[in-house]
Formats: C-alpha cells, sequence, structure tokens
C-alpha cells in the first residue's frame, strides 16, 4: 500500500474525530462503532505500524461500502462468473427462499432404511425473493467523486485466488 | 520564562542548505490528502442506508462469491461443476436461513472428476449434526440427542455424495468435506472467531500432525479427524492478526475483498 504511516496516522485521526462529532439518528450506530474501533490504542512494539494499517484498512473498507455497497451489477458479475464455471445447464435468477426449511428424516414402518417425509412444512410452497430485485440499485456519483472512492478502495488489498491449494501446517 | 509569541511566530521559511529534501515518511500527509479524507467521510454520511433486506441480500451475495471461489478452484485442478435444480421447488432456489439439504427445495452444485465420478456436493445455508450428537449416541443417548439444538448451520459446505439408498436432510460432522464460515463484515469480530472454533470442535477431533486433506485443492493438511477444513471466509481487512494459531486448529482463515 502506498500510504505513508503519518498519512495513515492523520487519516485514522480524522475519521475517528468525525465519528465522534457525528450525531444524527441516521448513521448513529456505524459512526459509533467506528469510532469505538479507531480509538483502541495503538501497541506500543513493533506491531504498531501494522496495527494502524489494519485500522485505515478497515475504515476506509467500510466508509467506501457505505457509499458504494454491492449492488444490483454486482449481482450480475457474480451471477456471470459463477455461471462461466458449471458445466451444462446454467442458474438463472437466484432465488433465496424464506419459506420451509426443507423436510425431516423419518423411519418410515414399512421400509427398511430412512425416508424423506412429507410433514406440515412441506405442504406449504416455499416462499422466497429475487436476490437481485433485493440488492441496493448502483449508486452513482460524479466523475470526480467515483475517481475518489476508487483512490480509496485501491488501498484496499486483493483477494487474488484465496482459495488456491496450500498448506499452513509447519513442522 | 513563557513566550508570548505561538510557535513557530516569526521565523522565516528558509531553505537551509539550499540541498533539495528528500520526501519523508514520517513527514505530515499533504492537505489534499486530508481534504479527499474529509469528502470521503462526508460522502458515506450523505449516501442512503440499506434497509435490513437489502443488507442481507448483500451477505448472501458474498456467499455466492466464495462459493464461486471454491467451484473456481475445483475446476483448476480439471473437475467439473454441475448445477443440479430442485426436485420439485423453484428453480435456482437456496436457503436464507439454516435449512436441511433437501433436494426437493433447494438447488445444489455437483462436483465431478474428469472421468465423471461425483467427488462432493456443495450446498448453501445447510444444517449438519455435530460430533457431539455422535458421541451423545455413542454413550447411550437417545435420538433427541439428535435434535434441532445439535444442528449448526454452515454458510458454504462440501459433503460426500449422498447414497441413493440413505437419504439424508442433515449431514453428520463425517460427511462434511470442506467448510466455509462467511462474514461480510467490515471488521471481523473476536466472536466469528470463536464461533468458527465451535464449528472446528463439532466437525472432528484434533491431530497433533495433518493429515492429508479431503480437499487437497483447497488446504493440502488439515490437523483433525475427520481432514476436512474449515475457513473462515471474510471481507473484513483485519485478518493478519488471525492467521498463524487458529490454522493449527484447523481453522484457516481467507480475506476477500468485496463489494470489488
Amino acid at each position: 500500500m502506498a500510504r505513508t504511516f503519518e498519512e495513515m496516522t492523520q487519516a485514522v485521526d480524522q475519521i475517528r474525530r468525525f465519528a465522534r462529532r457525528y450525531d444524527k439518528p441516521k448513521r448513529r450506530e456505524f459512526f459509533e462503532n467506528l469510532y469505538l474501533y479507531l480509538s483502541e490504542p495503538l501497541p506500543e512494539d513493533e506491531s504498531r505500524k501494522m496495527a494502524l494499517e489494519t485500522k485505515y484498512l478497515m475504515a476506509v473498507a467500510a466508509l467506501t461500502a457505505e457509499i458504494q455497497p454491492a449492488s444490483a451489477e454486482t449481482y450480475d458479475q457474480v451471477l456471470q462468473r459463477l455461471n462461466a464455471v458449471l458445466l451444462e445447464a446454467k442458474l438463472g435468477d437466484v432465488w433465496i427462499s424464506t419459506g420451509p426449511k426443507g423436510g425431516q428424516v423419518a423411519q418410515s414402518a414399512d421400509s427398511d432404511g430412512p425416508q424423506l417425509s412429507s410433514n406440515e412444512d412441506d405442504q406449504v410452497p416455499a416462499r422466497g425473493y429475487s436476490l437481485r430485485g433485493t440488492l441496493a440499485p448502483r449508486r452513482k456519483l460524479s466523475k470526480a467523486k467515483q475517481a475518489l472512492v476508487d483512490r480509496f478502495r485501491v488501498d484496499l488489498p486483493e483477494s487474488g485466488r484465496p482459495f488456491g491449494p496450500r498448506s499452513q501446517i509447519r513442522g | 520564562m513563557a513566550s508570548s509569541k505561538k510557535p513557530g511566530a516569526g521565523k522565516k521559511a528558509t531553505p537551509s542548505s539550499g540541498k533539495p529534501k528528500k520526501p519523508s515518511k514520517t513527514s505530515a500527509a499533504p492537505q489534499s490528502f486530508n481534504d479527499e479524507v474529509a469528502l470521503l467521510l462526508q460522502m458515506a454520511a450523505q449516501a442512503p442506508v440499506l434497509t435490513f433486506p437489502q443488507l442481507k441480500s448483500e451477505a448472501k451475495l458474498f456467499e455466492l462469491v466464495v462459493l464461486t471461489e471454491i467451484l473456481e478452484e475445483f475446476n483448476q485442478i480439471g473437475g467439473n461443476v454441475f448445477l443440479q435444480q430442485p426436485l420439485s421447488g423453484t428453480p435456482n432456489t437456496f436457503a436464507g436461513a439454516p435449512a436441511s439439504a433437501d433436494k426437493h427445495q433447494f438447488a445444489w452444485f455437483d462436483l465431478r472428476g474428469p472421468s465423471g465420478e461425483l467427488h462432493a456436493e456443495a450446498w448453501i445455508s445447510v444444517q449438519f449434526q455435530g460430533l457431539s450428537t455422535q458421541l451423545a449416541l455413542n454413550h447411550g443417548g437417545t435420538s433427541a440427542a439428535a435434535s434441532k439444538a445439535s444442528r449448526h448451520e454452515l454458510d458454504i459446505a462440501l459433503f460426500t455424495p449422498e447414497s441413493p439408498a440413505i437419504p439424508r436432510l442433515y449431514p453428520s460432522h463425517a460427511e462434511v468435506m470442506a467448510a466455509v464460515s462467511v462474514k461480510h463484515v467490515a471488521k471481523l469480530q473476536k466472536e466469528s472467531v470463536r464461533e468458527a472454533l465451535g464449528f472446528r470442535r463439532e466437525m472432528g477431533f484434533l491431530r497433533r500432525r495433518g493429515d492429508r486433506s479431503y480437499c487437497p485443492w483447497l488446504q493440502e493438511r488439515v490437523p483433525c479427524d475427520p481432514p476436512s477444513p474449515l475457513f473462515l471466509a471474510s471481507s473484513a481487512p483485519n485478518f493478519s492478526t488471525y492467521t498463524g494459531h487458529i490454522d493449527e486448529l484447523g481453522v484457516f482463515t481467507r480475506y476477500m475483498k468485496f463489494p470489488w
């Protein structure tokens, strides 16, 4: 990350002061949490710089996500990526079930093993919602503001292939 | 005696030696940067607040992102992934809350090897029967031990393929091949780490030396019996403090930048 220790120190301090002064009900909880986290003292040992960087990154992640959360457009990108992995049938508009949680396994008297029962829940039609339909629409910003948000988001580390094979067991 | 002058007052900004100064790493941040932080704060304060359903959907979308990463890794080793639609329910439906692996209601993914053999089933928000249930039954407990309270929801799980002869809704801990606890948060709380350690406990026993994993393409060795890797995946960038110790217990942290 390109930010200097001094830049991060000042940014964290500035964000903390803003969060402390924020008194509107709209985002009070968000800024209270931010303030509490940024007020935790930094360690005095060699981990000080890393701890400061973590605070800075956390604050940037929180603020930029408040400004532009995942949207229906993000969903489209995710679905495209997921479908690129699938052989044959592709995933359509994703529905999230809020209805019955699934059937029950029951021992049937006239069978040798467990059976899927049709309990009362199973008779209820599944309820659900469209995942895309409930996401926030993409928040459009002016060119200058978008460039500003992007400059901060660049500070957040890229995750590459987070599930690539590796062994973390030592010795 | 204290001077009445303000610090720095009366001093002239004169070049000291004529030598150009190196930009110091500890010099004050430029005003332009402070202004940018101020603007960022202002924009965050003025942005519309997300509703609860929007927040919930964002978290669910992040689960799909994590699942996609896992399926892409399976592709990388030559595997093929097949979408399986619910046998009688609405197509493309996933559970939104702790649920069973009910193939009639929910969609899932089959992970097949290059020659078509079924390796695993990938599910979202399915509960499994923990090790404690098995131990209770081994020690003379009744089937009441296998109740709702003894099940735990895994945000993403790979299970061993279901045997056609023995239908299952709640896979046992021994049938979990890999699991992910997904947290879409700005700051990872310690309670999330404790929760993952609880999952780990319910997924098997600790072994001193790591065995080859059930899913070496995700994590080569896992110090547990059964050797099913458990991941704690989060969009929080404060992960570094949790690596290097909980992995000794078979919990592996993964950071993922999100939203992109």
